[in-house]
């Protein structure tokens, strides 16, 4: 046999990709070729200067502080941003009971209102500055707290009503 | 050791921080390696590996198989830094039309310097195509069979035989010249 071996095939013979059969042709025609069996060693020695090129390499120490760090300060940013959109969902809550409840019960509405909103904002706060090391925990806290200020409107909304009615029926009376 | 890993890739996965440190630990020399012999720059390839890290950090949850983890990871490298590799390649263009305009300098090294300054693999690697460059070191450094650089990359298991095939080629060429 007097065909060369292609580049392709002695390049997968050097990795070992060649089917038994490929294997032995190859083999038994480095056996008797020069110029292949020249080209299979400088294949082969190449091989090996890759490899001990990049083996060299160092590799970063820190890079578990540097990694741990930025995941530290992704989750902050995270939820610094939550902390963002609950302030501003409270200063719209807050003008829309303004807007709703004027006038004399103002003062009973926004005590209870008050009430139940502090008891949303601590939770805010405290569940936050404990939890922001667990990701995904910030989207399930602010549906929570959601809830809680939705409720603390609707109670509000109610007394207000209430009230109301009461003071008018007072007045016609 | 590898049922080790499986077991921190689990806990990792359930976001315990310490495990995904381990995590880190165990596989910042692959990540590392791949990026730098792709990027030839120390600095870009520590971005790359921890921005590869923290995305890890996100997905581990939503990995399905921990067996996958490593060519997820292998992946996301390459992928970043092929987007990096963009970026470098608009940066030097930029920089190397502005050193033609401004400085016309004479020849920084002599004719005698530049001809015993041999080549080394590194040099030879950064004049071959990056996809050529991506399939040697999967096979070379991180030893990736064929059928997994194939699936690993999306490409025919005939395109890796040949890419691999026309990296080596291209770069003893390199090395010749050089
Ligand atoms: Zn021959």
């Amino acid at each position: 046999m007097s065909e060369h071996i292609s580049g392709e095939l002695l390049s997968s013979y050097i990795d070992d990709e060649t089917d038994e059969d490929e294997k032995a042709i190859i083999e038994r025609h480095l056996g008797i070729c020069l110029d292949c069996h020249n080209e299979f060693v400088n294949l082969t020695l190449l091989k090996e200067q890759i490899l001990k090129e990049y083996l060299m390499v160092d590799i970063p120490v820190s890079m578990e502080d540097h990694v741990m760090a930025k995941i530290q300060q992704s989750i902050s940013q995270k939820s610094s941003s939550f902390i963002n959109h609950a302030a501003i969902f409270v200063v719209l809550s807050f003008a829309l009971v303004g807007m709703g409840a004027t006038g004399p019960f103002l003062s009973i509405g926004l005590h209870i209102f008050n009430t139940l909103f502090s008891i949303a904002g601590g939770l805010m706060y405290a569940i936050t500055s404990i939890l922001s090391a667990i990701p995904y925990m910030v989207e399930a806290i602010s549906a929570v707290i959601f809830i809680l200020i939705v409720l603390a409107i609707f109670i509000l909304r109610y007394l207000v009503n209430t009230l109301a009615k009461t003071v008018e029926a007072g007045d016609i009376s | 050791m590898v049922n080790d890993l499986h077991q921190i890739i689990i806990e990792a996965k359930k976001g315990d921080q310490n495990a995904f440190r381990q995590l880190v630990t165990a596989y910042k020399g692959t990540v590392f390696r791949h990026a730098f012999s792709l990027l030839n720059d120390r600095m870009e390839a520590e971005d790359v590996t921890q921005e590869a890290f923290v995305k890890a950090y996100y997905s581990l949850p939503k990995l399905e198989n921990e067996f996958a983890f490593v060519s997820w990871l292998t992946r996301v490298v390459t992928n970043l830094c092929y987007d990096k590799n963009k970026k470098l390649n608009k940066k030097k263009l930029a920089e190397s039309e502005e050193l033609i305009e401004n400085v016309r300098m004479p020849n920084a090294s002599s004719p005698i310097e530049q001809s015993i300054a041999k080549m080394t693999i590194k040099e030879a690697m950064e004049k071959i195509p990056l996809e050529q460059k991506n399939v040697l070191i999967l096979r070379e450094i991180q030893g990736y069979s064929y059928s997994e650089i194939s699936e690993l990359l999306q490409i025919p298991l005939g395109t890796v035989k040949s890419r691999i095939n026309t990296a080596r080629e291209n770069l003893r060429k390199e090395l010749e010249k050089g």
